[in-house]
Parts: structure tokens; C-alpha cells; sequence
């Protein structure tokens, strides 16, 4: 049986809806994991340097920096970082936000709301290493 | 008599501007559908996310479980509903998408006004929303240019940039490599009118890209060769 890749993982929370960053923060630190938080991209990208998380939860529409660039930041400063994009819908151009997530750099996309389960889930995938093909 | 709120429509506009109108009409509830969802999105997220932290101390057959995961539940059925305005406010692509060389007749007769009015303190009689504007920009450009310069053969386009508000206009001089200066002129002088601006990304690239920034914009691509 798989180990759980989760405990000891610090995780890096970005959106700038508190109630959210909360929720989210309370679920992967009852996981096991280290949580920290930031508001917005610009913050997410000053605590990304400092602390060099294992996985990224962004939301893509917020102030100051959006999530897709922010994404593209951290891929160019650590392409080995998971980044799980989370959005509650929107378009940019003539893409929702978070297929443009996942076309710049985002490992896996979730729309809100969801329960802890769905996200729980979509980070601990991220995380599993992938298999080589057999033979 | 028309129905209240419905502008009486003028028969001397041609069709096309008609179909403009319904178009931009259109764009205009899409958009507002996608911020609702947006918002209602994060809402339920919200909800669900404080129900659950507030389940997972309980014992899971109490009736207060139960009721967290009704609240829960409900949440879930008011997204589905939030997707489903996210779906439909995806389908107007079509609406917004502008063919410009299809629309320069109908608006030869607006445009001239609106050039002769860039950078007029008061706005022009031509009131155009924004994704109009950037159709009115893309076309008065090239009708200015082509009249300033005697020919055709300037090419122009407009497309949703990357931000909020931020369209990207290209213009392209005709064969020989002549710069468009007229156009990037007249782009600036609307851009600002309409309180926005407008920058070329590199002046000294013959095919001036751009970038415009107005208060609101949503069109989603728009060309024209004149």
C-alpha cells in the first residue's frame, strides 16, 4: 500500500479570500501537513522564495498578481513544485481560467467549491511519483 | 409602441449596427453571468469549507452533523447551478467575435465623426461601448490612415489582451515597409478620450503592436484589411 504522501509537506495556500485560505489551511494541516498562507500573488511569490514549498494551492483570479502568472513565476524559480490551480470560474480570452492554468504550468486544476476530500485527493496525486512504463 | 426600456430603433442605422447592438447586449450579460458565478462560486466554497470544519468535530450521527451536511449538500446543488451559468456564459464566443471587413461600410458613415472628435474634451455623439470602441478604433484607424496616406493596404487588428480592460491593436503598413503613424496616432487620441491609453509595444517594429488600455473591454478578436 501507497504511503501518504502528504504528512511533513508544507504547503503554500494562495487565495485572497480568508475564509477560503482557511478552510483549506485547517484541512492539510489535520492532514499532516505545514501550512502557510498568502493573500495574492505578490505575496505567494515572496513567501514562495523564502520558504520553498512542496505544493502550491492557488486560487487565479485575485489582486495584485493573478494566479496564472503567478504560477509561471514559480515554475521558472522551481519547475519541481506542485501547483494545484482552483478557481470559481471566469474567462481569459476565450479559455476559462483554469484550462489556461493548466496549459502555463499548473500540475492539476480544481473549480470551486469543493470538500476537503476533492482537494485532499487532487494534492496527494500530484505528489505520487509517476511510474515508469513497464517493459 | 416600444416596449419600456427598449431604445426606439432608428431605421437610418444599417442592419449591421443592429447586430452589433445584440451582440454587445450579449457579451455584456455574459460577462455579468461569468462575475456572478465567479462570486457565488466562492460564496458556496465558503460555506462548505467552514461546514465541514465545523463537522469534523462532531460525532457523525448526531442531528448536527446531519444538518451540516444538508447545508453542505445544498451548497453542492447551488454549484451545480453556477456551472451551468459558467457553461452558457462560455457559449457567446461566437457573438463576440467581430469580422470588421464586413462592417466598414456600415460604419464609413460613423467613423469620420468619431476621428474628427479624438481628443475632444466632450465625447462624440458616437456613444460605442467598449468592445465597439475597439471595433471603432481598428476601423477609424484604417479608414484615417488609408485617406491620409491616399491608398489602402493597411491592415489592422484587435484582440483581448492579457489583462482586464486591455486590448492588443496591431497595425500593419502597406507592402514597402512604411510605419502607420497615423493609425498609432489616432488609437492614442481615442484611448485617451475615453480614459485609457495606449502604448506600442516596440515603436520600431514595423507592424505596431498596441497595447490598449481602456476601463472595460471585452471583445474577443476583431481584424480588418482595408
Amino acid at each position: 500500500m501507497l504511503q501518504d504522501p502528504l504528512p511533513g509537506k508544507l504547503v503554500l495556500i494562495v487565495d485572497d479570500d480568508a475564509a477560503i485560505r482557511r478552510a483549506l489551511g485547517e484541512w492539510f494541516h489535520r492532514s499532516g501537513c505545514r501550512v502557510v498562507e498568502a493573500a495574492d500573488g505578490d505575496e505567494a511569490l515572496a513567501t514562495f522564495g523564502k520558504l520553498q514549498p512542496d505544493v502550491v494551492i492557488t486560487d487565479i483570479i485575485m489582486p495584485n498578481r493573478e494566479g496564472v502568472e503567478t504560477i509561471m513565476a514559480m515554475k521558472r524559480l522551481s519547475p519541481e513544485v506542485k501547483v494545484l490551480a482552483i478557481s470559481g470560474g471566469g474567462r481569459l480570452g476565450s479559455g476559462s481560467v483554469l484550462e489556461m492554468a493548466a496549459g502555463l504550468g499548473a500540475d492539476a486544476v480544481l473549480a470551486k467549491p469543493f470538500r476537503s476530500a476533492a482537494v485532499l485527493e487532487a494534492v496527494r496525486t500530484m505528489l505520487l511519483p509517476t511510474q515508469d512504463p513497464v517493459g | 409602441m416600444a416596449p419600456s426600456g427598449t431604445p426606439p430603433r432608428d431605421p437610418r442605422r444599417p442592419a449591421d449596427w443592429w447586430r452589433l447592438v445584440a451582440a454587445r447586449r450579449q457579451a455584456v450579460e455574459a460577462q455579468l453571468a461569468l462575475g456572478l458565478a465567479h462570486d457565488l462560486n466562492n460564496l458556496l466554497a465558503r460555506i462548505i469549507g467552514a461546514a465541514e470544519l465545523v463537522q469534523d468535530g462532531l460525532d457523525p450521527g448526531s442531528d448536527a452533523a446531519a444538518d451540516l451536511e444538508l447545508i453542505m449538500a445544498t451548497a453542492e446543488a447551488g454549484a451545480v447551478i453556477t456551472h451551468r451559468m459558467l457553461a452558457a456564459a462560455a457559449g457567446d464566443d461566437d457573438l463576440r467575435a467581430f469580422d470588421l471587413t464586413d462592417m466598414v461600410e456600415a460604419f464609413r458613415a460613423e467613423i469620420p465623426d468619431l476621428v474628427r472628435d479624438a481628443g475632444a474634451p466632450e465625447p462624440a455623439p458616437l456613444m460605442v461601448a467598449a468592445d465597439e470602441l475597439l471595433v471603432a478604433v481598428a476601423t477609424g484607424a484604417a479608414l484615417e490612415a488609408a485617406r491620409e496616406r491616399g491608398g489602402s493596404g493597411l491592415s489592422l487588428g484587435a484582440s483581448a489582451g492579457p489583462g482586464p480592460g486591455e486590448a492588443m491593436v496591431t497595425v500593419r503598413g502597406a507592402a514597402g515597409g512604411e510605419r502607420p503613424e497615423s493609425g498609432l496616432d489616432f488609437v492614442r487620441a481615442v484611448a485617451r478620450r475615453w480614459g485609457g491609453r495606449a502604448e506600442a509595444a516596440d515603436p520600431a517594429d514595423p507592424a505596431l503592436i498596441v497595447r490598449l488600455v481602456l476601463p472595460s473591454a471585452g471583445v474577443s478578436e476583431a481584424s480588418a484589411t482595408l
